[in-house]
């Protein structure tokens, strides 16, 4: 599935006083069957780029190529459905949209009173809960009963259940403690591992990027400022220190010590492997 | 140093649920503390009940008043809170309307609020922003002013509710080095709720809730050695904190270092 | 969709009408319904809208903003014009019933892009205040009013991302005949309840511990003072309407 943007600019409220330019000329391509990650501040345009992924907005200028589709203004999009199937877009507190008394209700909505053509819908609804590792016996529950952890996986088995190619979630880990977390991270992970999905993550929480993303795309102010692996952008914190960003506090580490004591004990993902390279070089 | 506020042999029930069971707390006079629990542990109930916003029947002091109906007004006068969305805290169309909103309700005059706000919003930096809608403000603009609107009426005690757990990184160091000094000087007394055990570093005291139950309470250096318990809670220790615990096991440091230059500067001496 | 429904939102900007105490906003604007609901002829309803006019351009607010508050009138002016025509009702009173709609909707218009919501509680408890001493609880509707006047533009962003994100789960308006728009209407109203009553309930703590107290007096700090322009602006409009009663009643 590829997502390519070509020259997009998007300004909000264009032609009237009220306007804002919320991204400017973005040309950047994602990565298939990888978890992408967008890291910027509040007002950075994260949201807006990927709302044009699935054509919830047309460019301003320039054009968004997803697979086959072209989201391009003036161009209108036949069987807009069909994109909203491949690719799915999860916002931020995806459970204040519950409405139905219960799990099976929530995540069958959309499939039961729209004009979507889809077959067996129980089977999409227990293969969607699996994706989210809860099992059939959630189905029969009230959603509002359950823990927020437990809630946001019901939100995004709702948009799984429609099998898209490509998962986007903005802010997923937001408001979860710690366990909620980790079990969260593993699920994305677990999409691109085992279902083999593009993956495309907004956040602000770095730590929890360096966790997940294999490639990195940094906005600040509309602009695409940087990008490439996780190791190559927090590899320069004097360049994000200009963005306003921090490195992931492992890599920070690393960082320190090549900074003040000239040594370059290399990144690692997990702080055990920091451990013994740390040792290494202190022995 | 005296107690700031005594929670004795709390009980509380809410929905049929039990929330606390013979629940006590002290928090001392001019601490910074932070109250660190998994969701679901009772930590924002806890803190509605100091408000008042929850009555109870149990023994509550703040500042050397039994919390009642009676006390509720002296007592909101000492407290000053700012909570997680900050957009249901503004209750004006200004940012100054919604700073001298508090200073209103207590009577100041007119003179005397004008020279309160120009004070602190000079102080966070946020004169700029007086005469614009709140809702218009960027994220971390927002918690600045929602703080403003908090220390403006000289509070005893300043209660963080889960406030800094939306806003990023950056806007989030320079609002707990603001809360530091003012901790510092005017020595207030800060309660920050979170389940982030990082945001614990900002602090000195940690007290650790879950299921209704204090289950650890200390300075920061020695609460943080408990790994076993952090991990039957679900909660991360702090990178700084696992990477001494892990470093000591290994005798390349002897205690628990939570500064990052100090850590390096100790290593490769 | 739910984009133009400009009431309640205050527009921020210096002009004589800002300046107002807003108890005299307040008797104006019933003086001013008042007297539309006398006027019978079209000369006078043209006239009152002369009036409107220059205070729309007193008030120094982009005529575009005003625009958008009529667009959303569209619907209601057809069915006003489809019921007359039914019954058989003249053109001049069709005419009349239109412009009364959309001048009254422009004069409330005038009066909330230029007063706060919190100076409209304060001008709507001095207004009532006189109702206190036969026991009406003044200040509670006072508030009322107000909060639903500040939460409506809450609100309807609130819908506008709801309706948003329920497109990325296949419920979509747009592209559903009738059954499909009634379940996603169904499917955007009851979490938009939800959350605006949670906000609500949020709001309602945070002004109860930051002291706020219903019945007492507190320190209005920027309450706009009554200024000449006030007195001015209101025996206008008592003059004018003593002046219609005369010509459209007595005579």
């Amino acid at each position: 599935m590829e997502i390519k943007f070509e020259n997009v600019s998007y300004i909000y409220n264009n032609h009237t006083p009220l306007s804002k330019q919320a991204l400017k000329n973005i040309n950047i391509e994602f990565k298939k069957d990888k978890i992408n990650g967008i890291l910027g501040g509040s007002g950075s345009g994260k949201s807006t780029l990927v709302q044009l992924i699935n054509a919830l907005l047309v460019p301003t200028y320039g054009k968004v190529r997803i697979n086959r589709f072209i989201n391009q203004s003036g161009k209108k999009i036949k069987d807009i459905n069909k994109l909203r199937f491949d690719v799915g877009l999860i916002f931020q507190f995806p459970e204040e949209q519950f409405f139905n008394n219960t799990v099976k209700k929530e995540i069958i909505f959309g499939m039961k009173y729209f004009k979507y053509k889809t077959k067996n819908i129980d089977k999409r609804c227990s293969d969607a809960l699996k994706m989210v590792e809860l099992d059939d016996s959630y189905l029969e529950r009230n959603p509002f009963s359950l823990s927020s952890g437990e809630q946001r996986k019901v939100a995004i088995a709702s948009i799984l259940a429609f099998n898209p190619k490509v998962v986007i979630l903005d802010e997923p880990t937001i408001g979860l403690d710690g366990s909620s977390k980790n079990n969260l991270i593993k699920l994305i992970k677990m999409l691109k591992n085992k279902y083999n999905k593009t993956i495309i993550v907004i956040s602000h929480d770095v730590d929890m990027l360096h966790k997940i993303s294999d490639h990195i795309f940094v906005l600040d102010k509309g602009e695409i400022v940087l990008e490439g692996t996780k190791y190559e952008v927090f590899s320069q914190p004097e360049v994000l220190d200009n963005y306003g960003i921090k490195c992931p506090k492992i890599m920070d580490f690393s960082n320190r010590v090549l900074s003040k004591k000239g040594i370059k004990i290399g990144y690692r993902d997990d702080i055990m492997d920091l451990i013994k390279d740390i040792y290494r070089y202190v022995k | 140093m005296d107690d700031i506020i005594i929670i004795k042999d709390l009980n509380f029930k809410y929905d049929n649920k039990l929330i606390f069971s013979r629940f006590d707390l002290e928090i001392k006079r001019g601490s910074f503390t932070t109250i660190v629990g998994p969701n679901g542990s009772g930590k924002s109930t806890l803190i509605k009940i100091i408000l008042g916003l929850l009555r109870v029947n149990s023994y509550v002091n703040i500042d050397q008043s039994l919390l009642c109906d009676d006390n509720l007004k002296t007592i909101r006068r000492k407290i000053g809170v700012v909570f997680e969305n900050p957009d249901n805290q503004f209750v004006a169309e200004t940012v100054m309307d919604d700073i001298a909103f508090s200073l209103e309700n207590m009577k100041y005059n007119k003179i005397e609020i004008r020279k309160k706000i120009e004070k602190f919003t000079r102080y966070l930096g946020i004169y700029d922003l007086l005469e614009r809608e709140p809702h218009s403000l960027s994220g971390g603009e927002k918690q600045l002013v929602a703080l403003a609107s908090a220390l403006v009426i000289e509070p005893k005690i300043l209660i963080l509710d889960e406030a800094l757990t939306m806003v990023d990184r950056e806007i989030k160091e320079k609002t707990y080095k603001i809360l530091q000094e003012l901790h510092k000087t005017e020595s207030l007394t800060i309660i920050n709720v979170t389940h982030d055990l990082e945001d614990s570093l900002y602090g000195d005291d940690i007290v650790v809730i879950d299921q209704g139950r204090v289950i650890l309470k200390g300075p920061k250096e020695l609460v943080l050695e408990e790994e076993k318990v952090f991990n039957n809670i679900g909660i991360d220790l702090p990178f700084m904190a696992s990477l001494s615990i892990k470093l000591r096991y290994y005798d390349l440091v002897d205690k628990i270092i939570l500064d990052m230059d100090e850590m390096v500067d100790i290593l490769w001496k | 969709m739910l984009n133009n429904i400009m009431i309640g939102k205050y527009y921020p900007i210096r002009s004589k009408i800002h300046f107002m105490h807003p108890l005299s906003k307040i008797i104006c604007t019933l003086l001013f319904i008042s007297m539309l609901f006398i006027c019978n002829s079209i000369e006078l309803n043209l006239f009152m809208c002369a009036l409107v006019l220059i205070m729309i351009l007193m008030s120094h607010i982009p005529v575009k903003i005003y625009f958008k508050a009529i667009k959303s009138l569209k619907f209601l002016l057809i069915f006003i014009v489809i019921i007359n025509y039914l019954s058989h009702a003249t053109l001049e009173i069709t005419i009349i019933m239109m412009l009364r709609l959309v001048l009254i909707v422009l004069y409330t218009t005038i009066l909330t892009l230029t007063t706060p919501p919190n100076e409209i509680t304060y001008g709507l408890e001095q207004f009532l205040s006189p109702l206190k001493l036969i026991g009406v609880k003044v200040n509670r509707i006072a508030l009322s009013i107000s909060l639903a006047l500040k939460f409506i533009p809450t609100v309807i962003d609130q819908g506008n991302k709801i309706l948003k994100s329920q497109a990325s789960r296949g419920i979509d308006y747009d592209n559903s005949n009738f059954a499909g728009k009634f379940m996603a209407i169904k499917a955007m109203l009851f979490p938009m309840f939800a959350l605006t009553l949670k906000r609500a309930n949020q709001l309602a703590d945070v002004m109860e511990v930051r002291l706020y107290n219903i019945s007492e007096k507190r320190t209005n700090f920027r309450i706009n003072k009554w200024k000449f322009f006030d007195t001015y602006l209101t025996l206008i409009h008592l003059a004018l309407f003593v002046a219609i009663i005369v010509k459209e009643v007595v005579v």
